[in-house]
């Protein structure tokens, strides 16, 4: 009889507690269900910190948790080109929320990227989307709403606590804006052009005044040409650029070759495929690093 | 008859001195690059700007521009003016620091010859900063 009341009341407590589960494709959308969703959510984090989104395939064993969520986070705008492949897979009962449909894209020409393994959304006039939407805090804003809209719709007993935690991001990602604005405030406009492995700061780039010029094409595969170093080399001379950036994931053997023939130092590590560890683990953590680093490097 | 082995020896030195040459000049260290100077220059800012400052409680002002300051108050006070010379499509840094507490507001204003060109109030409990961004000014007439 005891046994019986004690299970029945832990049934009580898990259907009071049951949480909703999440499972992101994307480190930065995974912080974002944490902040949004508190307690309230199990956040799965199918492509971890560290791992190059470029080189992700979803393992069978990706596929089954996936299947168990009730909703799958995705960047979109082509970020992950195993999308279509992966609704198939997981069947009906998981539901995507694509952020990158609900983001107004920036439009490059291909072959800016520097990507492979990607499907980019594709423009009438050829160009490409730049999925990297997140190194903007206000397109961060959009997938705040987006996520809390999901949240909101799945689980409509929470839907106060969806909006109150949204609202306290919100006003956490105005202070981050702010504090951007006034770091990058120090530099110089003539100052303001980031070398990088490759093109997935155009987003920060648009919104503080930023030229970016990436090493295109550069992966384990893939080397840029040689008139492509040449050119990069000539600017980056010409401009008196300080400072040269590697990425956390993966850099090109370029990057030092171009280094020590234009004399620009290496301003150090920027986290641009999604989070990092440790104090870069969070996305404002990582706007953070990538900000100090930017400035200090080119101040 | 053979060569003269010195000769052959002198011959061989200078093609690989000839040789070295080009690799010498390929891969000898560059000097570290020096930064273009900092375009905070006031060479590129167009006539006297009037800086209007009011604050909801007294405090202390500063602005500046690229890390330099352009301007800071003297002693705390609710209303200050002032005219700067600004650089051309400026980005301000404007900080106010309040000296008694509770929630205060402080509006910056720049305007030229009575015209405004921009401003933006900033909130807070002890300091806030905020960018007030200039766009390039157009010539006085």
């Amino acid at each position: 009889m005891k046994f019986a009341i004690a299970v029945l009341l832990l049934m009580g407590m898990t259907a009071v507690r049951a949480e909703l589960a999440v499972a992101s494709l994307n480190t930065v959308l995974a912080d974002v269900a944490r902040n949004v969703g508190g307690d309230r959510v199990t956040v799965t984090e199918v492509v971890k910190p560290g791992v190059d989104p470029h080189d992700f395939q979803p393992s069978p064993g990706d596929i089954k948790a996936l299947s168990r969520a009730r909703l799958i986070l995705a960047g979109g705008l082509g970020f992950e080109g195993y999308l279509d492949k992966l609704r198939a897979a997981v069947g009906h009962t998981p539901t995507f929320v694509v952020v990158g449909e609900k983001i107004t894209p920036l439009m490059v020409a291909e072959g800016a990227h520097g990507h492979e393994g990607h499907d980019h959304s594709r423009g009438a006039d050829g160009r490409v989307a730049d999925p990297h939407w997140w190194h903007s805090i206000a397109n961060m804003k959009v997938a705040v709403r987006v996520l809390r809209d999901a949240f909101r719709e799945a689980d409509p007993a929470n839907k106060a606590y969806y909006d109150a935690r949204a609202k306290a991001y919100l006003a956490q990602l105005d202070n981050l804006s702010k504090w951007v604005k006034i770091q990058v405030a120090r530099l110089p406009r003539d100052r303001r052009i980031l070398v990088t492995s490759h093109d997935a700061l155009g987003y920060f780039a648009r919104d503080h005044g930023f030229q970016v010029y990436p090493v295109e094409g550069i992966s384990g595969a893939e080397q840029p040409s040689s008139k492509r170093v040449r050119e990069l080399i000539r600017q980056i001379r010409e401009k008196k650029v300080k400072a040269i950036f590697a990425e956390s994931v993966e850099n090109p053997k370029v990057l030092g070759e171009i280094a020590r023939e234009t004399g620009a130092v290496p301003g150090g590590t920027l986290y641009v495929d999604g989070l990092g560890t440790g104090a870069a683990g969070t996305y404002e953590g990582m706007m953070r690093h990538n900000v100090e680093t930017i400035v200090k490097a080119l101040e | 008859m053979r060569g003269s082995p010195l000769l052959q020896t002198l011959l061989l030195a200078a093609v690989l001195a000839l040789a070295a040459l080009p690799v010498w000049k390929l891969t000898r260290p560059r000097p570290p690059v020096e930064a273009a100077p900092p375009s905070s220059a006031p060479e590129s800012s167009v006539g006297p700007v009037e800086l209007t400052v009011t604050s909801t409680a007294d405090a202390d002002v500063e602005l500046t521009h690229s890390g330099t300051t352009l301007w800071r108050s003297g002693a705390p006070s609710g209303h200050f003016e002032t005219t700067l010379s600004l650089p051309t499509d400026a980005e301000l840094v404007v900080r106010v620091q309040w000296t008694h507490s509770g929630t205060h507001a402080a509006r910056f204003r720049l305007s030229r010859d009575g015209g405004l060109l921009t401003e933006t109030t900033l909130w807070g409990e002890q300091e806030a900063s905020d960018v007030l961004a200039v766009s390039p000014i157009p010539d006085a007439p």
